[in-house]
């Protein structure tokens, strides 16, 4: 089921699994990349989110202070029911700066980075 | 726990270089603007996201973006001209060994002098010439040295008559300073040879850090060939060796990058506090300013590597003297000093060669 859509990003929902799946591509504007952070937070505090699965692969570069939004939601998920969340690392290097700035994030911590998403899932599936 | 390396800095810095002149799209600036929040994290102690972030702060002014405002954390380390010059002379070792082994170089080759004039240009306020003049002292047969110091700035040159009028009564020789305000490539030979004219003795030219001042290459070559015009005993040059003469903007910032990485690292080294590193770091952001946040025709700051000034000395009637040191001081801070064939003393820093010392003599044709 699709959550969310947008020309960068697509949220969707597994039931069976209580997951959400983010899928960004290229470079998302301010707006649009809180709006698609903001859906999510919508979304699990109306419905059963066990774990995220954010597959930032194509993703461009995120604004430092959209990634510390980004960061700062983490709390409200866990606090809806979040056991985990797993990151898809990207392969641009500007997007790895922003991952690693939200990774340096308190409140991100026990968010996990793969190297694809079949590693993802493998930890996501354990919790 | 599942993590990752942070990306090499270098490579992103290269990636955003590589969109000028025109390529600054909103994702442009929002990736300048992520890497510089990453240097900026940790900018205390890590040189290589000090520079960074200095190329960064130039590049930002080179084409208008705001965004993060870098000053607030870098003026912390701001230290005052005094504390600076000090650092320079007396800890920074491509300064003070550079001042020391020329004025070396100078001694020897007036030591069967009487009579000796000084060309210094860009003297400043005359920091190296009174090192100079007080080693000159140690000459049993000096009786009178003029210095004519070349100087555009008028304080400066204030500030060295200052200093050796407080000198004078310190030296056992006549010492006589002709100041003369002036851009050196606005000199001609006929005003150089009226310069000299009523003075007496062996003239020795001296150009420290000086002339990659001069913007551009035609002027140079006429530099050189003023400075040949009277027959000097010798000239003395001390040069960055790197190419920031080239006019292509992603070279120059590699070459830009490349040497001062490698500063950083002998500043590093230096047995003096963070914050002073820092501030003498913060510094050569004024250098990496003009070479990286200026146009090519406003720049001032234009290296060139060794081997051109001595292109241009031969070309302007000079031969360069290799070996012109019988034995090397150790300078520390991991830098080893090294004669290179085709004409210089190299400072040189892992595998850089951050500064040269050319010495040259008029070739004299029968």
């Amino acid at each position: 089921m699709i959550v969310h859509k947008h020309a960068n990003v697509t949220i969707e929902y597994d039931q069976a699994k209580q997951r959400l799946k983010q899928t960004w591509s290229g470079f998302i504007p301010s707006k649009d990349f809180r709006d698609a952070i903001d859906a999510t937070v919508v979304f699990a505090a109306k419905n059963p989110v066990r774990t995220i699965i954010s597959d930032t692969l194509n993703q461009g570069v995120v604004k430092p202070e959209d990634t510390e939004y980004a960061g700062s939601v983490m709390p409200k998920l866990v606090a809806k029911g979040l056991k985990g969340m797993a990151f898809v690392i990207p392969e641009n290097i500007f997007t790895q700066l922003s991952l690693k700035k939200f990774a340096n994030n308190e409140q991100t911590k026990g968010v996990q980075y793969f190297k694809s998403e079949s590693d993802a899932v493998v930890w996501l599936n354990s919790l | 726990m599942q993590t990752f390396p942070p990306p090499r800095i270098y490579d992103a810095l290269g990636l955003i270089m590589s969109y000028y002149p025109n390529h600054f799209t909103e994702q442009a600036k929002v990736e300048i603007e992520t890497l510089l929040d990453h240097c900026l994290e940790t900018l205390h102690d890590d040189s290589e996201k000090f520079l960074s972030t200095l190329i960064i702060k130039a590049l930002r002014k080179m084409i208008g973006t705001s965004g993060i405002d870098e000053h607030i954390y870098l003026k912390r380390y701001e230290i005052t001209q005094i504390e600076l010059f000090n650092i320079l002379i007396k800890e920074f070792p491509f300064v003070k060994w550079g001042h020391e082994i020329a004025n070396t170089l100078i001694c020897n080759k007036l030591k069967d002098s009487e009579n000796a004039i000084i060309v210094d240009i860009g003297i400043g306020q005359g920091i190296q010439m009174v090192h100079l003049l007080q080693k000159l002292n140690s000459l049993p047969k000096i009786k009178n040295v003029t210095i004519i110091g070349i100087e555009p700035f008028i304080d400066a040159l204030e500030a060295t008559g200052e200093n050796f009028s407080r000198l004078k009564s310190q030296v056992n020789y006549n010492l006589h300073f002709e100041p003369w305000n002036i851009f050196i490539e606005n000199i001609k030979e006929a005003t150089f040879a009226e310069k000299l004219a009523p003075f007496n003795g062996e003239i020795i030219i001296n150009a420290s850090l000086a002339l990659h001042h001069i913007q551009t290459l035609d002027n140079r070559l006429q530099v050189m060939s003023v400075l040949r015009s009277p027959s000097p005993k010798g000239i003395v040059l001390v040069e960055p060796n790197i190419d920031h003469f080239e006019p292509d903007f992603n070279r120059r910032f590699h070459n830009c990058y490349q040497h001062f990485y490698h500063i950083f690292q002998v500043i590093d080294n230096l047995n003096i506090d963070q914050y002073t590193k820092n501030g003498l770091k913060l510094f050569f952001g004024r250098e990496i300013e003009d070479i990286i946040g200026h146009k090519n025709s406003e720049r001032y700051e234009k290296h060139e590597p060794a081997f051109r000034w001595i292109e241009k000395l031969i070309h302007g009637g000079f031969a360069v003297q290799n070996n012109f040191l019988e034995k090397l001081p150790e300078v520390g801070s991991g830098i080893d000093l090294y004669f290179n064939e085709s004409g210089y003393l190299g400072f040189r820093y892992k595998s850089e060669t951050v500064l040269s010392v050319i010495y040259a003599e008029p070739v004299h044709i029968a």
